[in-house]
């Protein structure tokens, strides 16, 4: 896969406060990549140097290695929503597109196209100072739509929007997603990562804590809950020590509580455990909760 | 991208405001009015010269002369409305973020540079093209019996009205981009422009009159930006009653060919901080 973007030793300082902290990053096409972090920890920062807004203390980047004519001014190629939405409040949706339409040097842009995905049609004609913050979610996307770029940055794109309005963008989002467009969202709501992005890299503290495939990061295996009876409680300590399907356990209100490895089962541990004579009483599979994981790799 | 797109995309972002049309009608409006009351009262303008009477004002309301009281008329126009358009051409863009919006559709900083110095030649341009109509229009009503080659306006004179435009525009610009609030920067504008320098200037001025150095610095102190830019198309009556009454000057200033070489020098310094505000600037 080519590579979209490559990140390396980024760092941002803002007098003492150093608001990234040597990032490095690499995002292929055609990946939905999320950067996903507590309020603060970065992510905004680092897609603003990306897209030349502020500038890097130190660190490189490129966009579109290989590729001379668009990484010469690669944000014609890409579409943004950084923060909050940003248009001429005099101006209607079809005028603050055509300025848009202007910058990347699109000639005859489909506006009603846009315009119809995003549910503005009716609203076309009126000052961008009357739409509600739903309505102007939604024209930025309309917005980083124009010119049909390769990738698009959408951050926190449900950012104060009501539980409707974060449906709607959701679902503008997952309908981009199929088009097979290389997206980057940056988040701290880890079911929206979870639910719309394929790759993440948490960040805390503008520092990379972990990056890769969701599956991978974001552990789906479920927890398992164990006991037995007190007689064969050091039995069962003694098994889930040694056991080959374990990869984690703890010990949580007389219960063990387990992570088992990738591709074993509860089902499988329950007939190990009987071979060795250890007759479970209680054994519950949980889902694991993705803010736990979460927390878990920033603590 | 060519001039042409900076251009379209400009007036795709001001044509349709309201304050920006409010300001360019104002423009036209003082402008007129400016040049009439000038008319109105310079026409019966006298002046005790030795218990003679003289009209130093007869002949400064027929072609040629009557282009410079107009380039005079609308340099106040230029100090304030047009710097004003300066200020609120950045501010405007600094409050709705529209400036770091245009930098993630894409444009780069150089084209954004490129954008907005276009805009302002451009409104340089028409405001100049406006003084050519008042001129023509205030001369060709004033005179009688003139050569017709003296109703054209003297290329000095328009190409000094076109720099004193951008000048102002720039300072305004600067203003606005240093400053980032319309109100603040505004006022940071006008006081200096209507108040501070010229206080700045009295005061050293008169500190320096009985110093062995004054002529030196006097001089000096005409190379303030406002004193320059307002130099440009300076008040023409003193020059002509000068004239008239036989003398060359009554202040010592700068010649023309100063006049020009230092207010280039302040447009290219102005366009300098300009960009490198644009370029290091983090928006």
């Amino acid at each position: 896969m080519p590579s979209i973007l490559s990140v390396q030793q980024l760092t941002k300082n803002y007098g003492s406060l150093t608001a990234l902290n040597g990032l490095d990053l690499s995002i292929e096409a055609g990946q939905v990549f999320g950067l996903l972090g507590p309020n603060g920890s970065g992510k905004t920062t680092m897609l603003a140097i990306l897209l030349d807004v502020i500038h890097a203390s130190a660190g490189t980047y490129t966009w579109f290695e290989g590729r001379p004519e668009a990484s010469a001014n690669p944000r014609r190629y890409i579409g943004a929503l950084l923060e909050t939405p940003n248009f001429y409040p005099y101006l209607n949706a079809d005028q603050n597109l055509s300025i848009i339409a202007s910058i990347k040097q699109v000639k005859n842009p489909p506006l009603d196209a846009l315009l119809d995905l995003v549910q503005l049609k009716e609203r076309r004609r009126s000052p961008f100072r009357t739409y509600s913050l739903g309505m102007k979610q939604r024209l930025a996307l309309a917005a980083c739509l124009v010119g049909d770029p390769e990738v698009l940055i959408l951050d926190e794109p449900t950012n104060g929007l009501d539980p409707q309005g974060m449906i709607e963008v959701r679902n503008i989002i997952k309908k981009i997603a199929t088009q097979g467009k290389t997206i980057i969202l940056a988040s701290h709501m880890l079911d929206e990562v979870e639910k719309i992005c394929s790759h993440v890299a948490i960040i805390k503290n503008g520092k990379r804590l972990a990056t890769g495939a969701v599956g991978s990061i974001l552990n789906k295996q479920p927890t398992v809950e164990v006991s037995c009876l007190p007689p064969e409680f050091d039995k069962l300590r003694t098994f889930l020590a040694t056991c080959r399907l374990v990869e984690k356990s703890s010990y949580e209100n007389t219960r063990f509580v387990l992570e088992l490895k990738p591709e074993h089962s509860a089902a499988e541990l329950n007939r190990l455990a009987f071979e060795q004579g250890i007759t479970l009483n209680h054994l519950v599979t949980k889902a694991r909760s993705l803010e736990l994981e979460f927390l878990e790799i920033t603590r | 991208m060519n001039p042409m797109h900076f251009l379209k995309l400009e007036w795709q972002k001001f044509s349709p405001n309201t304050t920006f049309r409010i300001l360019s009608v104002l423009y036209v409006v003082f402008f007129g009015l400016g040049v009439w009351l000038a008319f109105l009262i310079g026409r019966n303008l006298e002046i005790d010269n030795n218990g003679e009477m003289i009209r130093p004002a007869a002949d400064l309301f027929t072609f040629p002369r009557s282009w410079e009281l107009v380039a005079y008329a609308g340099s106040w126009m230029n100090m304030i409305l047009l710097g004003f358009t300066g200020v609120f051409m950045v501010t405007l863009e600094l409050s709705n973020r529209t400036l770091r919006q245009n930098i993630i559709s894409g444009l780069n900083r150089w084209d954004l540079f490129l954008c907005k110095f276009t805009g302002l030649i451009a409104i340089s341009a028409l405001a100049t093209l406006c003084y050519l109509f008042f001129g023509a229009l205030a001369g060709f009503s004033e005179s009688s019996n003139y050569n017709p080659a003296a109703a054209l306006p003297p290329a000095g004179t328009v190409v000094c009205y076109f720099l004193q435009c951008l000048g102002y525009l720039l300072m305004g610009t600067l203003s606005g981009l240093y400053i980032r609030q319309t109100a603040l920067a505004t006022l940071a504008y006008l006081a200096y422009v209507l108040f501070i320098e010229r206080i700045f200037y009295w005061i050293l001025y008169l500190s320096l009159v009985k110093s062995s150095v004054f002529p030196v610095l006097a001089d000096i102190l005409l190379l303030l930006p406002n004193k320059v830019l307002s130099a440009l198309a300076p008040f023409p009556v003193p020059q002509m009653a000068l004239q008239m009454t036989g003398q060359q000057k009554i202040f010592e200033g700068l010649s023309e060919a100063g006049v020009w070489i230092a207010a280039l020098a302040y447009i290219v310094l102005f366009t300098f901080l300009f960009f490198r505000r644009l370029r290091k600037a983090d928006f």
